[in-house]
């Protein structure tokens, strides 16, 4: 049986019941499942949670289930690619750039989501339980679709998420930012007077999902990465009216297919988006739906933009990491916190040779995107998943006057509010420790015999340990 | 410099703001985000923002 989401859903939940939840009490897809999200964010907590009752933005009921967090924390994302929490942005790397796989073209019979076929006029987006997600948002958008469109030069796909406004039954506004590959299609056949063929495809395994977001060179075939961090072909199939070369993961929940008229724009936005502020209104791209396909009993999903960021996070991390690794190949590891949006904070991990490493892993990590900001280059001994202890190291182990690297005129996120027009300021501090053989103070330490052997619950009752305030309960 | 540019609507007086490029757009139009009301950038901007 090829991976889906159907897959997904029924082994996580066989190995992880405790992180599915199924509501079935009506909610609204105005802000209430937004709210949900919100309030588990401020517990630490990410499940996975399918709605069951959506009141759509017709205000009717949808008669198909919404999934949220389905990619929400990165143990999610190492179970889908069968990695663990430390690796899985290197093995998601690694599996896209060296192990790609052709995907297979299959009949319409064979394709699942072609079970229901809705042409024209019988297509009504706001029957779809998608979201309206934050107080400035214009309306409802898709915010898991996975826009595909063609290289008109090569015929060969690009897919990645782009945010689409559903401005009517049969119009969204998609937000293609400037340096994207899908506005790069997009400009190339604004050129010819062409429109644009482009689908949304719509609920995948997440380890399909994550391969055909892969960052990759221009024009590559993402479908082809998307096989090989699944391990094996996407099965596509030819889309209903955009012509049997134009090919859709026919295993997908839902496909909306449309075309994009060459300079039609039209306002889209404030949207609240990853760096957690709703971005500005802007003039989008016109994506007018001829058809959507789905399964019978298909499954919605929603990404709930700015509420947590690991996936954009441990993307953004694979890529780094590849960077650096060419320059300086005792890097270890790479993480990019959710206290930088998942994007604007790298923290890197090295194993220190020589002088000169932890300047160069930061110009390395500054090219690899135009998101990667800010990069705090530490030694193997320190914790990067917390930033309690990569601060630490900031505070004990730098000079700014010796360690800080700055790079004014770079490219910029379009997202980041703080950027000046398109471009950014980078920077990135040195926070190691001299090299060998140089000699540094000692960290403290409790000898490790002794932590070993002393547990707590020697000396406390677990209740007593567990009735204990966290430190950050207020 | 500023990334955006606020504007109040005409209809329903809600807050809200556009790309810093549609200063550059003739005769640029917003749109409400809170009652989807269209207007005249010029005639809704926030002065000073």
């Amino acid at each position: 049986m090829a991976k889906d989401l159907r897959t997904f859903l029924a082994a996580y939940e066989k190995d992880h019941p405790e992180d599915v939840i199924r509501i079935e009490k009506q909610i609204d897809s105005v802000y209430e499942c937004t709210a949900i999200a919100r309030h588990f964010e401020t517990l630490n907590k990410f499940p996975l949670i399918i709605f069951y009752d959506v009141k759509t933005a017709s205000r009717d009921r949808s008669a198909f289930p919404c999934a949220i967090n389905v990619l929400g924390d990165r143990r999610k994302l190492a179970y889908a690619i069968d990695s663990t929490f430390e690796d899985v942005a290197i093995e998601w790397r690694r599996r896209a750039d060296d192990h790609r796989i052709k995907p297979m073209v299959v009949s319409k019979e064979e394709a699942p989501c072609k079970e229901r076929v809705l042409i024209g006029e019988r297509v009504n987006l706001f029957k779809l339980p998608m979201l309206k997600h934050h107080g400035m948002d214009p309306g409802h958008y898709i915010t898991a679709g996975m826009f595909t469109c063609y290289d008109p030069d090569t015929s060969i796909e690009n897919t990645g998420f782009h945010r689409g406004f559903v401005a009517g039954p049969r119009e969204i506004r998609c937000l293609l930012t400037p340096f994207t590959h899908a506005a790069y299609n997009l400009k190339k056949h604004e050129e010819r007077g062409m429109p644009m063929k482009v689908a949304y495809w719509i609920g995948h395994h997440p380890a399909v999902i994550m391969g055909a977001q892969t960052r990759m060179g221009y024009p590559e075939s993402h479908y082809a990465a998307a096989g090989g961090v699944a391990q094996e072909p996407l099965r596509l199939v030819p889309s209903e009216t955009l012509g049997d070369d134009f090919l859709v993961p026919a295993d997908a929940e839902f496909i909306i297919e449309g075309i994009m008229q060459p300079g039609k724009r039209d306002l889209e936005g404030p949207f609240g988006e990853y760096p957690r502020y709703s971005g500005p209104q802007q003039m989008s791209p016109v994506f007018e739906v001829t058809a959507v396909t789905h399964r019978k009993d298909a499954i919605w999903h929603s990404f709930m933009v700015g509420i947590n960021n690991n996936y954009g996070g441990t993307q953004e991390e694979g890529t780094i990491y590849s960077f650096v690794k060419k320059v300086i190949p005792q890097v270890q590891r790479v993480y990019c916190p959710v206290s930088g949006s998942g994007r604007f904070h790298a923290y890197i991990q090295i194993r220190k040779t020589m002088e000169g490493q932890g300047k160069e892993a930061i110009m390395a990590a500054l090219t690899a995107s135009e998101m990667t900001k800010h990069v705090i280059v530490v030694d193997e001994d320190i914790d990067i998943y917390d930033d309690r202890w990569v601060l630490w190291a900031v505070a004990t182990r730098s000079q700014w006057d010796r360690d800080l690297v700055v790079v004014p005129g770079c490219r910029g996120a379009k997202l980041d509010p703080s950027i000046d027009g398109v471009t950014t300021t980078k920077g990135g501090i040195d926070a190691t420790k001299p090299a060998p053989p140089a000699r540094f103070s000692e960290k403290l330490y409790v000898p490790q015999e002794v932590m070993q052997r002393i547990s707590l619950t020697d000396f406390i009752d677990k209740a007593r340990i567990d009735a204990a305030p966290h430190v950050n309960d207020r | 410099m500023a990334k955006e540019i606020w504007f109040k609507c005409t209809k329903c007086g809600k807050e809200s703001y556009c790309d810093v490029y549609f200063e550059k757009i003739p005769d640029a139009e917003v749109m409400c985000p809170f009652c989807l009301y269209r207007m005249k950038l010029k005639e809704a901007r926030i002065p000073g923002q």
